[in-house]
C-alpha cells in the first residue's frame, strides 16, 4: 500500500460515479466500486461548510499506452474533497 | 413504504441530537407513516414523542435501546403489556447499576436507601436470562453498528455470530429482526451483505434501519458537540465514540435503497414491524390512588360528610351560608372531574402526619379551595381572604390539581415512608425533573469542549447571570471580554444558543411524589437517585399527561424551626403554643415586623424586604399577605410595587382604568398583585373562558414567548372590546398584564405563607430565645451564624459557647448566671465534630461529668482533630481553665494515647496519669485576636464582633458605627393618609436632619465600616449591587451604582469594607448610597466566616501606627514591616 493524496481529473458517469480519471499522465479506468464511505470533521474550524470527504474504494486499472493492457484491477482509494469537484487519489492498495 | 425503527432523540441525554418533535416533523416531511423512538437506557421522551406523533397524525412506536450482556439491543413494545415488560427490564438495568437487586418476584425492594454512588455505577444493563422471562411481548432488533452481531462480523468471528444469533432467536422467535444499517462508513457494505446472508442462513428476518442519532444533517454538529461534552473530551481531538460523518439522520427510503440495493424485502418489512406495535401512553383519564373508603359509602359521599363536619367546626352559624354555597359549588366540580378520591387521599396523608405531631400546611393554589380547608389540608380560610377557587380547579382544567404540602423538614422522610407503606412500594416514587441546558451550564460545557482553559471557563460561567441559552447574544460583549476576541467566541455563542431546551440529565424533583393505583412499572421504569430515592423517568408535565397523580411533599425548614421552637418554649418556659389556633392580629407582632428587625422571620428577612416593609408598614394580616406577594419577580418587573405602596399609604389616589376592573383590583388598590387577578382580568375584563383565562395566566407567569404573547394579546384586546371596553384602554391593560412576567404568587399561596411569617414573628416577639435557638439549629434563612448570634444578643439573648459537660447535640436553652434564658451551642456546632462523635461524648458523660482533659481523653475515643477543635473552641475551658491550656493538654493526651496504643505499653497506660503536672507550662492567655480567630475556625462565630477589635482606630478615623445611622430622624416628604411612617429617637448624630426616601442628594453623609455579610447583584436590579455590612452594633444595606461597580470592583469583593455615602432612611430601615469605598484591612470575618474570606491567613494591624503617622483615610496603607511590634500573625 502506498499513500499519495494527489489531485486527479475525474470523469463522472450518468450514475454520478467516476468511471475514469487522469493521474500523472496515465488514465485509469474504474472496473467496479468496492466500497463507499464518507468522513466529516472539523466543523469548529470550517465555518464555510463541513470538512467532508466522500471516499470510494474502487477496483481500477491504468490504461497502458502500448498494447499490453492490465485486465486485473488494483484497489485504489480516491475521495471527493468538500462539496466541489476536487478529487484526490489517496492510496493504492496493491 | 418505509419506517425508521431505530431512532434516538436528545432524551438519550447527550447521545442524541434532536428533539422528538424535530424527528416527527422530519418523518412527516419524508411521508413516512410511523416512527419508533428508541432512546438509550430509558423511555424518557416517549410521552412528548407520542404527543408529537398524535398531533402530526403519525403512528408512534415505543421502545428503547437496552444493554444486554454489555451490547445494545433495540426492544419495541408490541402492546401495553410489552411496554410494561420494557419498563421492568429498564428498572432492573438501572437498579442493578446502582447495586440494588429486585426481589425474586420481580418487585421493588422496600429499602433502596443505600445505592452505589453515581460515579461508581456501571452503565445500566441486563442479561439474556433477564430477557428470557420478559420477551414475549417485545420485538427485538439486533442493535445496529454497536450491536454484538455487527461487532462479531467486523472481527470476522462468523461462527460466534451464528451462535449468538441462534441464542437470541430462541428467546424471541419470529419477533427478532437483524438490522441492516449502512451509515456510509468503511466496511458497512461488506458487513451489511454478510448480515443479510447470516440472517438468511438462520431464518431470521431482516429490516433496514439507519441507527438514527438526529433528525437532519444540520443537527449533526450539535450531536457531535453533545458527544464531546458527555465524554468530557475536547472537540479538537478524535475519540472512537464520536461520529465520523453526518449520515446518521432520518433518511428517505430512496437514499437508503441506493445504499442497500440488494435487500428490498428488508425495507417492506419495516412497515410490517410497525403494524405489530400498538401502545397508547396518554390516556384521557386520571388514575388516582385508592382512598380508604369504608364499606357502604362512596368517595363523593365520604367527601361531603367530612366537609360538612369541617364546616360546622370551622365556621360560626352566622358565617356558614356563604361557605356552604362555595362548598356545594366546589363539590360539584370535584365530582364532575372525578377527583373526590384524590382529595380523600391527600387528607389521609395530612391527617397521618398531624397524628404523629409533624407540622404541616398545604399551600399553593390548593389554598383557594374550601374543600381543602375543611379537610384540614390547608389552614387558609378562602372565604375570609376572598380566594378564587377557579385558580385551583375548574371544569375546563385538564389533569390533576396541584397540591403542595409543606412538612417539617426534619420529619419529611417519615411522611414519605408512611406513604410508601400505605400506598405500596410499587405504587410510589418521586417525579424526575428534566435538567436542560440553560445559559450558564451551556456556556460552561461548550467552552470546555471548545478547548478554553478551566480558569477561563470558571470565570465565564460564574460571571454571567442565570438565563436561557437563547439569550447568549445579550452577553456577547461580556463573553468576548472574558475569553478574548476570536472566531471561536462566535462559534461558542452559536453552539450555546443551539442548545436551548436540550436535556442534559435527569434530576430529582424536590418533592413531587407519585401515588398510583397500579404499580408504577405499568407506566415508567424506576431509577434510584444518588440518595437512594426511587424516581420515575418522567417530569411532572409528562407524569400528568399519563394521568398519574402527584402530591408535592415538601420539607420546609421553617416548619421544623417552628416545631423545635415550640418544643423549647414548652420545656424551658412552660408554655404550650398552638400555631393553628392562634389569632393573627397581635399588635406586638406587627410592631416587630414594622421595625424592620426581621432577621429570622420567614420570607421577610432579606434587605430588600426590610426596605419594602419600611415603606409598606404592614398593620394587618392582609397587609402581610400583600407584603409576601409584592417582593416577587412578577410584581417587581411589572412595576406594580411602588404604585401599590403609594396608594396604600395614601400618597396617590387609587384609579381604575376601567370600571370593570374595580371589583377585581379593589383590595389591591387598583394594581395587579396576584396571579388570580390575571385570571380574573382575562375572564371578566377580556371575556375569556375560564380554561382560556387559566392558560393566559399560566403564559404570563412563565418564560416569555413573544409569538404566543402576541396571539394572546390580540385575543385579549378583541375580547375586551367586544365587552364594550375602548381599544386604547384594552391595550393599556394588556400592556400592564403582559409585564407580569416571571413567577408571581397566587393569593392563596401568599396567604398560606403569610401565616408562617406571622408565626415566626410571633415566636421572635414573645419567645426570642426559643425561636433563635431553633433557627440556629435548622438555619432556614440565609444569614450566617455570626449574624444570627449578633441578632440574638441584640434581642437580649446571650449565646453560650459549647460546654463539654452541658452541651448536647442540638441548640438548647439554659438559664445563665443572671437567670436570663440563653442559647447553649451544641457540641455539633464545632467544625469536624459529627453527630456520631457528639453522641459518643454524651453516652460517656452519662457516667458522670468530665473532670479534666485527661478524663475526657481516656473515657471517649476522640481523634486528634476533634480534640483540637474542642480545645480551640473553648468547650474545654471548664476543664483546663482556658483554651490555650486546653489545647496543650489535648495535644499531650493525643500524643500519649497514640504512642500507648500497643500491647507492650498498655499496662503503662493504666498505671500512670496521661498528663502530668510537669507537662503543664505557664502559657500566655490568648489575645483577643487569637480568641476571635479560634472561635471562627471552630464554631463559625466569635464571642465578640471582629469590628469591635478595631473600633478605637475606626473612631479615630471618624468612621461611625452602623447603629448611629439608625439614630437619625427621617423626614417623610408626604403626609401619610393610610398606614404610618415611624420616627426615630431624638439623638441625632448628624449635622442636620435629612429627607427620607427622596432618592436625591440632600441626605447626610456617613462613613461606616464592617464585614460583608451579603453581596447581591440581582438580574432585576439593572446592574446595581447591594452589599450588607455588619459591625458590632448592627447591619446596613449599601447600594452601589453600576457606574461605581467597575471602578471599585476589587474593593467590593473584599471581606470587609469602608463605605462613604449618603444615608437613606425610610421608617425603620437605613441604607447608604455609596460614593466611595476602601478595603478595610486587617479585620477578620467576611461572608464565609473564616479568618480571611479571600483565603490564607489574615494579620491584624491594630492601626495605631497609621494614626500616629497622621495618615488620612483613603491613603494607600504602607505595607506592614515584618519586624513591626504591632503586626502579629494570628490564626
Amino acid at each position: 500500500m502506498k499513500s499519495y493524496h494527489e489531485p486527479i481529473d475525474v470523469a463522472i458517469g450518468d450514475d454520478g460515479m467516476p468511471y475514469k480519471w487522469r493521474w500523472r499522465k496515465s488514465v485509469w479506468r474504474v472496473l467496479r466500486i468496492l466500497d463507499r464511505w464518507v468522513l466529516q470533521s472539523r466543523w469548529w474550524t470550517d465555518p464555510s461548510g463541513l470538512e467532508k470527504r466522500d471516499y470510494l474504494l474502487v477496483e481500477a486499472t491504468p490504461e497502458a499506452p502500448r498494447s499490453c493492457a492490465i485486465e486485473d484491477g488494483i484497489a485504489v482509494e480516491i475521495y471527493l474533497q468538500g462539496e466541489g469537484d476536487a478529487w484526490i487519489l489517496a492510496r493504492i492498495l496493491h | 413504504m418505509f419506517v425508521h425503527l431505530h431512532t434516538r432523540s436528545w432524551f438519550s441525554f447527550r447521545a442524541g441530537g434532536s428533539s422528538p418533535a424535530d424527528l416527527v416533523q422530519r418523518a412527516v416531511q419524508l411521508g413516512q407513516p410511523a416512527l419508533a423512538l428508541t432512546d438509550r437506557h430509558g423511555v424518557y421522551g416517549t410521552v412528548r414523542f407520542q404527543k408529537a406523533c398524535g398531533d402530526a397524525g403519525l403512528h408512534a412506536i415505543l421502545g428503547a435501546e437496552l444493554l444486554v450482556d454489555g451490547a445494545p439491543l433495540v426492544l419495541l413494545a408490541r402492546n401495553a403489556g410489552g411496554y410494561r415488560d420494557l419498563c421492568q427490564l429498564l428498572t432492573r438495568a438501572h437498579l442493578s447499576a446502582a447495586g440494588i437487586s429486585l426481589l425474586d418476584n420481580g418487585e421493588m425492594p422496600a429499602d433502596t436507601s443505600d445505592p452505589l454512588p453515581t460515579d461508581r455505577r456501571d452503565i445500566p444493563s441486563v442479561t439474556l436470562d433477564d430477557l428470557a422471562t420478559l420477551s414475549a411481548r417485545l420485538l427485538c432488533l439486533t442493535g445496529g453498528r454497536d450491536g454484538r452481531l455487527w461487532q462479531l462480523l467486523v472481527r470476522r468471528r462468523n461462527e460466534d455470530a451464528h451462535r449468538w444469533l441462534a441464542t437470541v432467536q430462541e428467546l424471541f422467535g419470529d419477533a427478532l429482526y437483524v438490522e441492516l444499517t449502512h451509515g456510509l462508513l468503511p466496511e458497512d457494505s461488506r458487513v451489511c451483505t454478510r448480515l443479510y446472508e447470516l440472517a438468511g442462513a438462520e431464518s431470521v428476518a431482516t429490516i433496514v434501519t439507519n441507527d438514527v442519532r438526529y433528525a437532519t444533517p444540520a443537527h449533526w454538529q450539535r450531536y457531535d458537540l453533545l458527544t464531546c461534552m458527555r465524554l468530557n473530551h475536547p472537540v479538537a481531538e478524535p475519540h472512537q465514540e464520536r461520529p465520523r460523518n453526518a449520515e446518521a439522520y432520518l433518511k428517505s427510503e430512496v437514499q437508503l435503497r441506493r445504499l442497500l440495493p440488494f435487500c428490498a424485502d428488508a425495507f417492506e418489512r419495516t412497515l410490517e414491524v410497525s403494524e405489530r406495535c400498538r401502545v397508547d401512553l396518554v390516556p384521557e383519564y386520571i388514575t388516582p390512588p385508592s382512598a380508604n373508603i369504608p364499606a357502604g359509602t362512596t368517595a363523593n359521599k365520604l367527601l361531603l360528610d367530612l366537609c360538612t363536619a369541617g364546616l360546622h367546626r370551622l365556621y360560626v352559624p352566622e358565617g356558614r351560608a356563604r361557605a356552604q354555597k362555595q362548598l356545594t359549588k366546589e363539590l360539584l366540580t370535584i365530582s364532575t372531574l372525578e377527583l373526590s378520591e384524590f382529595f380523600l387521599v391527600v387528607r389521609e396523608v395530612v391527617a397521618a402526619a398531624k397524628s404523629r405531631g409533624i407540622r404541616c400546611a398545604g399551600r399553593g393554589s390548593a389554598a383557594n379551595s374550601i374543600v381543602a380547608y375543611l379537610l384540614g389540608i390547608t389552614a387558609v380560610d378562602p372565604i375570609r381572604h376572598n380566594l378564587l377557587f377557579e385558580r385551583f380547579l375548574h371544569g375546563g382544567r385538564k389533569g390533576t390539581p396541584d397540591i403542595d404540602v409543606d412538612f417539617d423538614s426534619d420529619r419529611r422522610d417519615e411522611v414519605i415512608e408512611w406513604m410508601e407503606q400505605r400506598f405500596g412500594i410499587e405504587q410510589t416514587a418521586m417525579t424526575a425533573t428534566l435538567i436542560t441546558y440553560k445559559l450558564r451550564l451551556a456556556l460552561r460545557d461548550v467552552a470546555k469542549a471548545l478547548g478554553w482553559p478551566m480558569t477561563k471557563v470558571d470565570e465565564l460561567s460564574q460571571s454571567v447571570p442565570s438565563g436561557q441559552a437563547l439569550e447568549v447574544d445579550e452577553h456577547r460583549d461580556h463573553i468576548t471580554k472574558v475569553l478574548g476576541q476570536s472566531p471561536l467566541t462566535e462559534l461558542l455563542c452559536q453552539c450555546v444558543a443551539d442548545l436551548h431546551l436540550c436535556p442534559r440529565h435527569l434530576g430529582l424533583h424536590s418533592g413531587g411524589m407519585i401515588l398510583s393505583r397500579k404499580p408504577l412499572s405499568h407506566f415508567t421504569p424506576i431509577q434510584v437517585s444518588a440518595n437512594g430515592v426511587k424516581v420515575v423517568q418522567f417530569d411532572k408535565v409528562d407524569v400528568e399527561a399519563m394521568g398519574l397523580v402527584k402530591l408535592d411533599v415538601l420539607g420546609l425548614r421553617m416548619m421544623a424551626c417552628l416545631s423545635e421552637g415550640a418544643g423549647l418554649a414548652q420545656r424551658h418556659e412552660g408554655v404550650d403554643i398552638d400555631f393553628d389556633g392562634m389569632a393573627l392580629d397581635d399588635e406586638g407582632v406587627y410592631e416587630l415586623i414594622r421595625s424592620g428587625k426581621t432577621v429570622t422571620l420567614f420570607q421577610i428577612e432579606s434587605q430588600g424586604q426590610m426596605n419594602l416593609i419600611a415603606k409598606n408598614q404592614p398593620e394587618t394580616f392582609d397587609d402581610l399577605v400583600a407584603e409576601v406577594a409584592l417582593f416577587r419577580p412578577g410584581p417587581l418587573q411589572s412595576g406594580m410595587v411602588h404604585p401599590f405602596i403609594r396608594r396604600r399609604r395614601g400618597w396617590e389616589p387609587v384609579i381604575y382604568e376601567h370600571p370593570s376592573l374595580e371589583p377585581i383590583l379593589r383590595d389591591t388598590y387598583g394594581v395587579i398583585l396576584f396571579q388570580e387577578q390575571i385570571l380574573d382580568v382575562a375572564h371578566r375584563f377580556a371575556g375569556m373562558s375560564l380554561a382560556e383565562a387559566d392558560d393566559f395566566r399560566s403564559l404570563m407567569s412563565k418564560v416569555h414567548d413573544p409569538v404566543r404573547m402576541q396571539q394572546m394579546g390580540v385575543k385579549f384586546i378583541a375580547g375586551a372590546m367586544q365587552l364594550g371596553v375602548p381599544q386604547g384602554i384594552a391595550e393599556s391593560v394588556f400592556e400592564k398584564v403582559s409585564h407580569f412576567i416571571g413567577y408571581g404568587f397566587c393569593r392563596s399561596h401568599a396567604a398560606a405563607f403569610a401565616q408562617t411569617v406571622y408565626h415566626s414573628a410571633w415566636m421572635k416577639c414573645y419567645h426570642p430565645a426559643a425561636h433563635l435557638a431553633a433557627f440556629m439549629q435548622h438555619r432556614p434563612g440565609f444569614y450566617n451564624l455570626m449574624t444570627l448570634e449578633q441578632e440574638a444578643r441584640r434581642f437580649g439573648v446571650p449565646v453560650l459557647l459549647p460546654h463539654i459537660n452541658l452541651s448536647g447535640t442540638r441548640y438548647d436553652l439554659t438559664r445563665d448566671d443572671d437567670g436570663v434564658l440563653a442559647i447553649r451551642k451544641p457540641l455539633t456546632a464545632i467544625k469536624g465534630l459529627s453527630d456520631e462523635v457528639a453522641e459518643q461524648i454524651l453516652w460517656a458523660r452519662m457516667a458522670g461529668p468530665f473532670a479534666t482533659v485527661e478524663d475526657l481523653a481516656t473515657r471517649v475515643f476522640l481523634d486528634r482533630k476533634v480534640l483540637d477543635g474542642l480545645a480551640r473552641s473553648g468547650t474545654l475551658d471548664v476543664l483546663a481553665g482556658n483554651s490555650r491550656d486546653a489545647l496543650w493538654q489535648t495535644g499531650i493526651a493525643a500524643n500519649r494515647l497514640e504512642a500507648g496504643n500497643t500491647p507492650a505499653t498498655t499496662s503503662t497506660l493504666f498505671e500512670m496519669p496521661l498528663i502530668l503536672p510537669e507537662d503543664l507550662p505557664d502559657l500566655q492567655p490568648l489575645t483577643s485576636a487569637e480568641r476571635l480567630s479560634w472561635d471562627y475556625k471552630t464554631h463559625g462565630a466569635g464571642r465578640t464582633h471582629p469590628i469591635s477589635l478595631a473600633r478605637r482606630q475606626l473612631t479615630d478615623l471618624h468612621i461611625q458605627s452602623i447603629e448611629t445611622c439608625y439614630r437619625c430622624i427621617p423626614l417623610d416628604s408626604e403626609t401619610p393618609a393610610a398606614g404610618r411612617g415611624t420616627r426615630g429617637t431624638t439623638d441625632n448624630e448628624f449635622a442636620q436632619p435629612f429627607r427620607a426616601n427622596s432618592g436625591h442628594q440632600d441626605g447626610a453623609i456617613a462613613i461606616v465600616a464592617g464585614i460583608v455579610i451579603m453581596r447581591q447583584r440581582p438580574p432585576t436590579a439593572k446592574g446595581f449591587m447591594f452589599i450588607t455590612l455588619e459591625d458590632e452594633t448592627g447591619f446596613l444595606q449599601c447600594v452601589v451604582h453600576p457606574r461605581l461597580y467597575d471602578q471599585y470592583y476589587e474593593t467590593l469583593i473584599q471581606p470587609s469594607i469602608i463605605f462613604r455615602g449618603q444615608l437613606q432612611a425610610t421608617g425603620g430601615w437605613r441604607g447608604i448610597v455609596v460614593h466611595e469605598a476602601w478595603p478595610l484591612q486587617g479585620v477578620f470575618g467576611g461572608y464565609s466566616g473564616f479568618p480571611s474570606a479571600t483565603g490564607g491567613q489574615d494579620h491584624l494591624d491594630d492601626g495605631a501606627e497609621a494614626v500616629a503617622r497622621g495618615h488620612a483615610l483613603g491613603d494607600t496603607p504602607e505595607p506592614a514591616s515584618p519586624d513591626s511590634d504591632t503586626v502579629r500573625k494570628v490564626g
